[in-house]
């Protein structure tokens, strides 16, 4: 018979003798993750490497200091690195709906947006002194004299020749028009009808010569206007760039080390020159003419510059972290305004995105976020490819309004862009999206726990010194390390580990600090973490109280005394979210003649997963093997979790089924003090489970609830026993033998120790000395063998239940 | 300005009762109203526009062969009585619209007269002897056309200013009302 384990192997407790230290107040806060070597050696590769395609994709589970340490790479990294360029967009005068994208050195973007303003303020003083010059006057003045003197002259001539003739010369409302005259004045209708007739054909024919004439001399004077206004035209660009010229001349002196903003600067001074109307100031009216102004002022926004990216300000490269991904926020958006009912934009409305704001430098996004926003994954993908930001429009891509918009220039790409996700989101990725592994070639991958060795502790320490700094807490003493300790190992789940989700410790230590200043302490010690565990489990509770309940009131039906045959207590575990425990569970057998088929009954009913339909096989294939090796396996079973209503997965009740049905087999009845966890293999080893802490802790639980007998129980695989953790009232009770743990290796050691009744060889059969589990199990399947035989004669077909009946009258 | 203020005065420290500003088809009203809407102000002296409808325009517009050629288009078309006086009904309407924007910031009292005759006649027969009269010079082609090369100069002050010099003490008034209103419009345009 398995001993059970001795109470100090139930659980691993750090001895807070370990430590050199009273509180942690006196240690140096280094480290605020730990044991993540792995995944810091690859993040300090993904970093530093600057080759296309090494973007980072850091994955691990929650908790587990991934931004952290990023972070910690990132800027140790950037401070070093060169301060990436100014990006701003100015106008496209040829081409307004796409607006030219210049880079600059480092807070020269914002000198150019001023240098632009001021330039305009300076052109909107210059430009109308010029105009109201005496000079300006004095030379339109000139054309205007020259125009008008030439065609009054002609005008004066033709005139003259009419009167000649006795023809006036006459202005009308829109033009001119001859009359003929008698005696100075215009001849009545009357007066020319009694004309002679020759004498009327005669003016009638001078007034139409006349006519030819002036209108040659009219399409003179529109020919001539056209002429006037060309000159004046000149002028105006002439005087203008008296007052543009030297301005923009020692701009473009400033910046000629960029060739595009020279380049912007001549485009500038052009489209000035064209249109120095614009720079004269309005008329200071109010009401209906502000409109006028505000039109006025839009014009001139033409000149401004938009600066999107400066970078000014930072030391090293920028870091941006984008914590709502969407299509926009990441490769930028163009605005709209509302203008007399339509929509409008131009490149001042440009806004950018995240990979604006770290081009050069370094993007900290989400995955899974990220995934979630419609077309930005691909859209963020796009701009990777194409090393360049091309900022389009989701509304126009998808036709949903119909309004000009405007293509701006793209803009040259170059970041490091690190992806925080779940494992299942990488390899997701990796398996489904081919571009993904042209994009993320360094994978960071934060692990779920780490070694508990000495210096690993030390390490826990000084990570646990590192929060209480951080966050404000008061200083743990060593007893409280080594409580936080325990837990950690506990969370991990295995008693030779340490969780490496940093953050679920960071938050028992907030709320063992609570607890601690609530009492008035000024130290959080070993009391102060302990109920700050147990307020957390007694948070999540509700469930698991509630289940053990329905088992004590006897609704679910656990014995936890006397024996029974073909029925074991077996242990699920109960995951909601953070927070698990354990549950017994009845499984019951039934066994009968058959031809071999176990009926997983879960499996039947759709309410059992694969794994645990797998382990029912191996079972039935270890019982196959080991007693039925050269005859027909005569055996037909079946197999149940009772008062089970949702879906049972994992093989973790193996162990307790394969006994069950032993039990049922050989009519020895099982000690329903013990419960059991494991799984088998189909030689009858026990391998290790899940979850055992919970496991064991939930029978505890419900024995300790009904009274402590002394002779109760858990079987555990004994490659578990490394993972145990259990409670300090669990051990307790072990240490005054009131509750056992006991690790079985074999299936053999687990049916003794549930029966009392050795295992004994499966061949060794008969009552007395002989009187083995294995034997009766061997005896009974003879049985039924023979039986088979009897009832597979020509004409008798055997089947389940019904032959093991009529095997049993036989 | 294009513009001839005459006074017929009895006098000469009568007072200027009123500014009569003479309009036609040919003359540029800016620049008429312009002058006697200073002048006027100056002289806290009423504003009459005078407009008058050139009667041999309407005579000629009855002969059957009267033909407009127009200023824009170059193109000759029938020129009929009733086109001309709509279009000088239309005109005489502008011109109180003018006079009015004019006046009526300044506070002055206005009128519009229309009358029917010779231009230049019928402004002097209008005119009493303590009016002040100011009158467009007609011109072929006029317009400020600075305005269609995209740059407003305002001629007013780049303009002569003619007085009608009679050697008479009334016009030697009337150069002095002349002199003062340039200096003012110049003043105005500094």
């Amino acid at each position: 018979m398995i001993d059970p384990l001795p109470s100090e192997r139930l659980a691993r407790r750090c001895n807070p003798d370990e430590f050199d230290f009273e509180t942690t107040a006196e240690l140096v806060a280094a480290e605020d993750v730990i044991g993540q070597d792995r995944a810091a050696r690859a993040v300090e590769f993904g970093i530093a490497i600057g080759r296309e395609g090494y973007n980072l994709f850091v994955m691990g589970p929650p908790g587990s200091g991934k931004h952290t340490l990023v972070r910690r790479h990132i800027d140790a990294h950037a401070v070093g690195t060169q301060r990436s360029s100014d990006w701003v967009y100015v106008n496209n005068f040829k081409q307004p709906q796409k607006p030219v994208a210049i880079g600059l050195p480092p807070g020269h973007g914002e000198a150019l947006r001023r240098d632009m303003e001021n330039l305009v303020e300076e052109l909107r003083a210059a430009i109308p002194a010029i105009f109201e010059s005496e000079e300006y006057t004095a030379k339109v003045e000139s054309i205007d004299t020259e125009f008008t003197e030439r065609h009054e002259r002609e005008f004066a001539a033709l005139g003259e020749e009419a009167a000649q003739q006795k023809i006036a010369l006459l202005r009308t409302p829109s033009g001119f028009s001859f009359a003929p005259v008698k005696e100075g004045e215009v001849m009545s209708p009357e007066d020319f009808a009694k004309l002679p007739e020759e004498e009327q054909q005669r003016i009638q024919a001078a007034i139409v010569a006349l006519q030819v004439k002036l209108e040659k001399l009219v399409r003179g004077v529109m020919r001539l206007r056209k002429g006037r206004i060309e000159r004046i035209r000149a002028l105006n660009r002439e005087m203008t760039l008296l007052a543009v010229g030297h301005v923009v001349d020692d701009l473009k002196v400033q910046y000629q080390e960029a060739p595009k903003v020279v380049e912007y600067l001549d485009a500038v001074q052009h489209d000035v020159l064209d249109n120095a109307d614009d720079f004269r100031k309005p008329a200071e009216a109010p009401g209906v003419l502000a409109h006028l102004a505000q039109r006025e002022a839009a014009s001139l926004r033409r000149y401004e510059v938009n600066v999107l990216v400066d970078n000014g300000r930072p030391d090293g490269a920028p870091v941006v972290t984008e914590d709502h991904p969407t299509f926009q926020n990441l490769v930028g958006r163009i605005e709209h305004i509302a203008q007399f009912g339509t929509l409008v934009t131009d490149f001042n409305l440009i806004k950018p995105g995240a990979l604006h704001r770290a081009n050069g430098g370094y993007l900290l996004v989400d995955a899974l976020k990220l995934l979630a926003q419609p077309f930005a994954w691909e859209g963020f993908k796009r701009a990777l490819l194409r090393r360049e930001i091309r900022i389009e429009s989701l509304g126009e891509m998808y036709s949903m309004v119909s309004t000009t918009s405007l293509e701006p220039e793209p803009i040259p790409l170059q970041t490091k862009v690190v992806l925080f996700g779940d494992r299942l989101v990488y390899y997701l990725l990796q398996a489904y999206d081919p571009d993904f592994d042209k994009l993320f070639r360094v994978a960071a991958d934060f692990g779920d726990d780490f070694d508990r060795s000495k210096e690993a502790t030390t390490g826990f320490a000084q990570m646990i010194a590192a929060h209480v700094s951080r966050d404000g807490l008061l200083p743990v003493d060593r007893s409280g390390v080594a409580r936080a300790v325990d837990f950690a190992s506990r969370y991990a789940g295995d008693g030779r580990k340490l969780t490496a989700q940093v953050r679920r410790i960071a938050d028992l230590l907030a709320e063992a600090d609570h607890s601690a200043r609530a009492a008035g302490r000024n130290v959080i010690s070993t009391g102060d973490v302990e109920r700050a565990d147990a307020a957390q489990r007694d948070r999540s509770d509700r469930l698991r109280e509630r289940m053990q309940e329905e088992i004590v009131r006897g609704t679910i039906l656990i014995d936890t005394d006397g024996a029974k045959v073909a029925q074991v207590n077996g242990l699920s575990v109960l995951a909601l979210g953070d927070y698990a425990f354990g549950t017994p569970t009845r499984i019951t057998a039934t066994t009968r003649l058959g031809d071999g088929h176990v009926i997983d009954i879960q499996r039947e009913v759709e309410l059992g997963g694969a794994i645990h339909s797998k382990g029912v096989l191996i079972l039935s294939s270890f019982l196959a093997a080991r007693f039925s090796g050269n005859r027909p396996h005569s055996l037909a079973a079946s197999l149940v979790f009772e008062q089970t209503y949702g879906e049972v997965e994992g093989d973790s009740a193996s162990l307790a089924e394969l006994c069950a049905l032993l039990s049922s087999l050989s009519g020895i009845p099982i000690k329903q003090s013990l419960a059991v966890t494991g799984s088998v293999n189909q030689l009858g080893d026990v391998q290790p489970i899940g979850g055992v802490n919970e496991k064991i802790e939930g029978f505890f639980e419900i024995c300790q609830a009904r009274g402590l007998t002394g002779a109760q129980g858990v079987l555990i695989p004994a490659t578990n026993v490394d993972d145990l953790m259990l409670r300090d009232d669990v051990i307790a009770a072990a240490r005054g033998g009131s509750f056992q743990v006991y690790p079985v290796r074999t299936v053999d050691e687990a049916i003794e120790l549930l029966t009392g009744v050795p295992a004994g060889d499966a061949e060794a059969v008969g009552e007395g000395p002989q009187f083995t589990v294995n034997g009766r199990v061997a005896a009974r399947l003879r049985e039924y063998s023979t039986a088979r035989r009897k009832w597979t004669r020509p004409g008798v077909s055997a089947g389940h239940g019904r032959g093991g009946a009529k095997a049993s009258e036989d | 300005m294009d513009a001839v203020a005459r006074r017929r005065v009895k006098t000469d420290d009568q007072k200027v009762r009123r500014v009569v500003a003479a309009l036609d088809v040919a003359a540029t009203p800016a620049q008429v109203l312009e002058a006697a809407v200073g002048l006027a102000n100056a002289l806290h002296a009423e504003l009459v526009g005078l407009f008058v409808e050139d009667q041999r325009l309407l005579r000629l517009a009855e002969l059957p062969f009267a033909q407009e050629l127009s200023l824009t288009t170059a193109r000759a078309q029938r020129l009929l009585l009733d086109d001309v006086e709509r279009a000088l009904r239309r005109q005489a309407e502008q011109m109180r619209r003018m006079i009015g924007e004019m006046a009526q910031p300044l506070g002055l009292a206005w009128t519009l007269e229309v009358v029917r005759g010779d231009s230049l006649q019928s402004a002097l027969a209008y005119a009493g002897t303590d009016d002040l009269l100011v009158i467009g010079r007609a011109r072929y082609v006029s317009g400020e056309f600075s305005r269609s090369a995209g740059v407003a100069v305002p001629a007013v002050h780049t303009r002569p200013l003619a007085v009608l010099f009679e050697g008479t003490p009334q016009s030697a008034r009337a150069l002095g009302f002349a002199a003062t209103g340039a200096r003012r419009t110049a003043r105005s345009r500094s």
